[in-house]
């Protein structure tokens, strides 16, 4: 038994407010957590990300001590309603969740009891329990999270904002569960920003995000991670898309030491799509783990995944992309892309992209490479009089820069382009005109 | 639709072509395994000590060991007890010189396989090429031809039991050098228990002087065969080896665990191909062979090369990956293969490249058919270390899909440490499509051979790197799989 999963343990306690169902829910997932334990190396899933210092640390509870502020960076300029959590506990003065028609938001604690929502029904619905202890974990102890209900035939103009705060003092862990429902066609756009204060100290984040679509409906998915560099983030996203939706998870990691991301999208009616774009760009002893799973359930769906890593120092990043195209799911369209660049001789990259087809009339592909910038491209930007470092600097922005700009929200884009210039180009960034590097949106 | 639901339909009720039992009389060791079992084995086959010793060694070990069960396979757990660990034809001692002298049964039991001796001498005749065949029928070696001409080469081709008598020294040192015994669950037991196989040893500096090849055929009921494979390639050498199996029908699954050892030093290259075709099972997937194969070959020596063309049509159950360690600066590996299923079979193959030294390079080109309700995996592993400076790898990976219960799947495990190494990885997956049908419909082609056509094209890739016999028996072998199988 593991530090950790001895405090996980220790935190079992009567969530005396939950309804009757979400207790036995907690309970079961309670039980698997004590007897199946943590996943660890000899796990195949977790092979790649070794969690041993994770697990020796000695957790408590989060204690907030510091006062915050949030800095005008950690901001979306176009975003509307704001929701803000400090070491996982909902933090009503820096929310703003001013009313906006065809939109409920609801802190998972008031949720679960006004059940306005009918929370029973999407709890839990679409990430398979028993996959790991953390989930198990997550689905046991989540007590704080937000839920957002995106009402029929409504589209909400301006981004919706999440913004998951670390200020703790001495390790702690949380465990956050959000759930998302876009009703029938309805559109949203939902970010969701993990982030630290300067002062944070090592913590564990175990977050999972549920997203529920109903037939028609549009939703564009950030999550934007950029922790602190001591703490571990273990978090989840799972989506289940009804007919003809549209959903799009975008996926950035920049921060934590350890992190691990899994991102499962059932796609469980005709013609939905699912887009996922990635992002990891580490230094340091950084490590980020992004495992993916398209489940092709029906006929006529299509998915496109593009998922980049930039390594630098002895960075690892570990990309595990799995496509399933179930028996029934003719004229599946699926193409997946990991592309990795390794900056430094000690970065390591390792993926699985994996492809599992019971069905005949379909499109698959992926491909997968792992290499360092081309001499003949730094030759050519030097032929032009470009220094070597600039040279090296612009090829790694570009390749980097080519995910942001499939996304959607124009601001966003420029602002995560605006701080990739910065982290990649350095002080050299000022030297150019920066804002004729970034490209229109594709 | 319906038509080719119907020719599909009349695939898999394809009898096995090879299908039949030779009656040879046989020592055959009662079903079970202890040590006293490996004890006898390496008795009768009068082993030096250190060879009973590693075998026991390995048999302890496996006894420990947890049957593996990652593969992306399905299949009743295998009774070690009932299966018997030696089979050998009568009188294996005073092996025929000539074909005059070998039992006219086991002649015929070749003819029957379309590749009889007479055909490859005959083929050989005409091309002016000599194959040498160290026929394995069941476990021991039973005829052994153009030793001669070998040995004034200086090449050594013999079973590998009778290398243990002759040459224990080299077997002492490359045994189990590139597999351990205890590598995975049926290396150890195949260590325990290996009755016999080949062994081939290049001197420095010759070239083969012609293709070596063996022939596998499973032949006594419920007799799992184990056999090992050990060739060495000193400095500059080359050899191009052919593997080929076929087996009679049997409605019990039998338990086919080989180990193949490759060695090339400095500037060395071994060729090493395969057509396999064991008993697939029927239709409902009862019987058939169950291949547990362990291949790999290291390259030593600086540009070193291996390379592995397998084409895999056989089998109820393949699980095997041919792999490559380049240990020295600029070696090469490459791995070519076709593996397709039908009926009930199920294949989870691919290959393992490890980089170890500067400029490696490795190639992998794998083409999946499933046809019927077979399962088709590739599972391959790309490691680059972190001293592989430069290693290069290029790996594709491509499903043809027939019928709507098939499945292929695609696991492909990449590790990269170093900056500078360059890779790329690229997985196709798709059907037959109705345009190119149809573009050859209307040229007059029937549908069998539109679909034959499409499927070798599909295959080009890997036959090319096929000697031509093989090619042509490989070829041929696809044909016959694939009649009027069309989605």
């Amino acid at each position: 038994m593991t530090a950790l999963h001895n405090f996980l343990i220790a935190q079992k306690q009567a969530n005396e407010a939950a309804p009757e169902w979400l207790s036995s829910l907690q309970q079961v997932a309670f039980s698997q957590l004590k007897n199946r334990g943590l996943p660890s190396a000899q796990d195949e899933e977790w092979r790649l990300t070794r969690l041993t210092e994770l697990y020796k640390q000695e957790f408590r509870p989060a204690i907030a001590t510091n006062t915050l502020s949030l800095q005008k960076t950690l901001l979306t300029p176009s975003a509307g309603s704001r929701i803000v959590f400090v070491n996982g506990v909902l933090d009503t003065g820096l929310s703003d969740s001013s009313f906006v028609a065809g939109l409920a938001i609801e802190p998972l604690e008031q949720a679960v009891i006004s059940d306005k929502l009918n929370l029973e029904t999407f709890f839990n619905a679409s990430p398979p329990l028993e996959q790991h202890g953390f989930l198990s974990a997550n689905t046991a102890f989540s007590k704080s999270g937000y839920v957002i209900r995106i009402s029929a035939d409504s589209i909400i103009d301006n981004p919706i904002e999440i913004i998951f705060i670390a200020n703790n003092t001495g390790p702690a862990a949380w465990h956050c569960r959000n759930i998302i429902v876009a009703d029938q066609f309805s559109k949203a756009t939902i970010i969701e920003r993990h982030v630290a204060n300067d002062t944070a100290e090592t913590y564990l984040s175990n977050c999972v995000t549920e997203l529920h679509l109903a037939d028609g409906s549009h939703l564009d998915f950030y999550k934007y991670q950029d922790e602190s560099l001591d703490a571990y983030h273990i978090g989840g996203v799972y989506s289940k898309q009804s007919r003809d939706s549209y959903l799009a998870t975008n996926n950035i990691a920049i921060g934590s030491k350890i992190a691990r991301t899994d991102i499962y999208a059932t796609l469980s009616a005709e013609g939905a799509h699912c887009e996922m774009n990635g992002l990891s760009v580490l230094a340091g002893d950084q490590h980020v783990e992004n495992c993916t799973e398209v489940i092709h359930a029906k006929p006529n769906c299509t998915s496109d995944e593009y998922y980049k890593s930039v390594l630098d120092d002895q960075a690892r990043s570990v990309f595990r992309g799995r496509i399933i195209v179930a028996k029934d799911a003719q004229k599946t369209d699926a193409n997946q892309q990991n592309k990795n660049l390794l900056l430094s001789s000690r970065a390591e990259a390792d993926t699985k992209p994996q492809l599992e087809i019971y069905a005949d009339d379909v499109k698959c592909a992926h491909g997968a490479t792992v290499g360092q910038l081309e001499e003949k491209s730094v030759f050519y930007l030097r032929s032009r009089g470009v220094s070597e470092t600039m040279a090296r600097a612009l090829l790694t922005f570009a390749f980097a820069n080519d995910v942001i700009r499939r996304f959607h929200l124009a601001d966003l884009q420029k602002q995560l382009s605006a701080q990739l210039a910065d982290r990649i180009l350095g002080e050299a960034a000022s030297a150019i005109e920066t804002d004729s590097l970034f490209g229109e949106p594709l | 639709m319906g038509d080719s639901t119907q020719e599909l339909d009349a695939l898999v009720k394809r009898k096995y072509k090879e299908g039949f039992v030779t009656n040879i009389e046989s020592d055959t060791l009662p079903p079970g395994l202890d040590e006293d079992v490996i004890r006898e084995i390496s008795r009768r086959k009068n082993e030096p000590e250190f060879m009973l010793e590693w075998r026991l060694e390995a048999y302890r070990k496996w006894l420990d060991m947890p049957e593996p069960e990652w593969a992306h396979i399905n299949y009743p757990k295998i009774n070690f007890q009932d299966i018997s660990y030696f089979s050998a034809p009568k009188n294996p001692d005073d092996g025929p010189e000539s074909l005059d002298e070998v039992d006219p049964r086991l002649l015929e039991t070749y003819a029957k396989l379309g590749i009889p001796l007479e055909e490859q001498k005959m083929l050989a005749g005409v091309k002016g090429a000599n194959i040498a065949v160290d026929a394995v029928f069941d476990s021991v070696s039973v005829r052994t031809t153009f030793r001669g001409k070998l040995a004034e080469a200086g090449v050594i081709f013999c079973p590998i039991s009778e290398a243990l008598q002759e040459h224990p020294e080299l077997i002492k040192k490359y045994l189990g050098s590139v597999v351990p015994q205890t590598d995975n669950y049926y290396a150890a037991l195949n260590s325990a228990v290996f009755s016999d196989g080949s062994f081939v040893y290049i001197p420095k500096g010759v070239r083969c002087p012609m293709e070596l090849s063996t022939y596998f055929r499973i032949n006594e009921m419920n007799t799992g065969q184990f056999e090992r494979t050990l060739i060495i390639a000193e400095e500059g050498s080359y050899v191009s080896y052919l593997e080929g199996c076929t087996a009679p029908m049997r409605d019990e699954n039998q338990l086919h665990a080989a180990v193949v050892e490759l060695v090339t030093m400095k500037d060395a290259e071994i060729k090493y191909s395969t057509v396999q075709n064991w008993y697939p099972g029927d239709e409902n997937g009862r019987g058939g062979i169950y291949n547990f194969v362990t291949k790999r070959g290291a390259c030593r020596g600086d540009n070193s090369k291996i390379s592995w063309t397998q084409v895999e049509t056989g089998s109820a159950i393949t699980w095997k990956y041919p792999s490559v360690i380049l240990y020295g600066n600029h070696s090469v590996g490459e791995f070519y293969s076709v593996a397709l299923t039908h009926n009930m079979q199920q294949a989870d193959t691919g290959t393992k490249m490890v980089h170890i030294g500067k400029n490696t390079s490795s190639t992998i080109i794998s083409k999946g058919i499933s046809a019927g309700r077979g399962q088709n995996t590739y599972r391959g592993q790309v490691k680059i270390l972190r001293g592989a400076d430069g290693a290069r790898n290029y790996s594709q990976c491509d499903s043809l899909l027939m019928g709507d219960q098939c499945g292929a799947h695609t696991f492909p495990y990449v590790e990269v440490q170093n900056k500078t190494a360059n890779l790329e990885h690229e997985a196709t997956t798709s059907k037959i499509s109705e345009d190119q049908l149809f573009y050859l419909r209307q040229r007059g082609l029937s549908e069998e051979s539109a679909v034959s056509m499409i499927v070798n094209g599909f295959c080009k890739e890997v036959f090319r790197e096929l000697p031509m016999e093989f090619a042509v028996e490989a070829q041929k072998l696809l044909d016959v799989s694939l009649e009027g199988a069309v989605g």
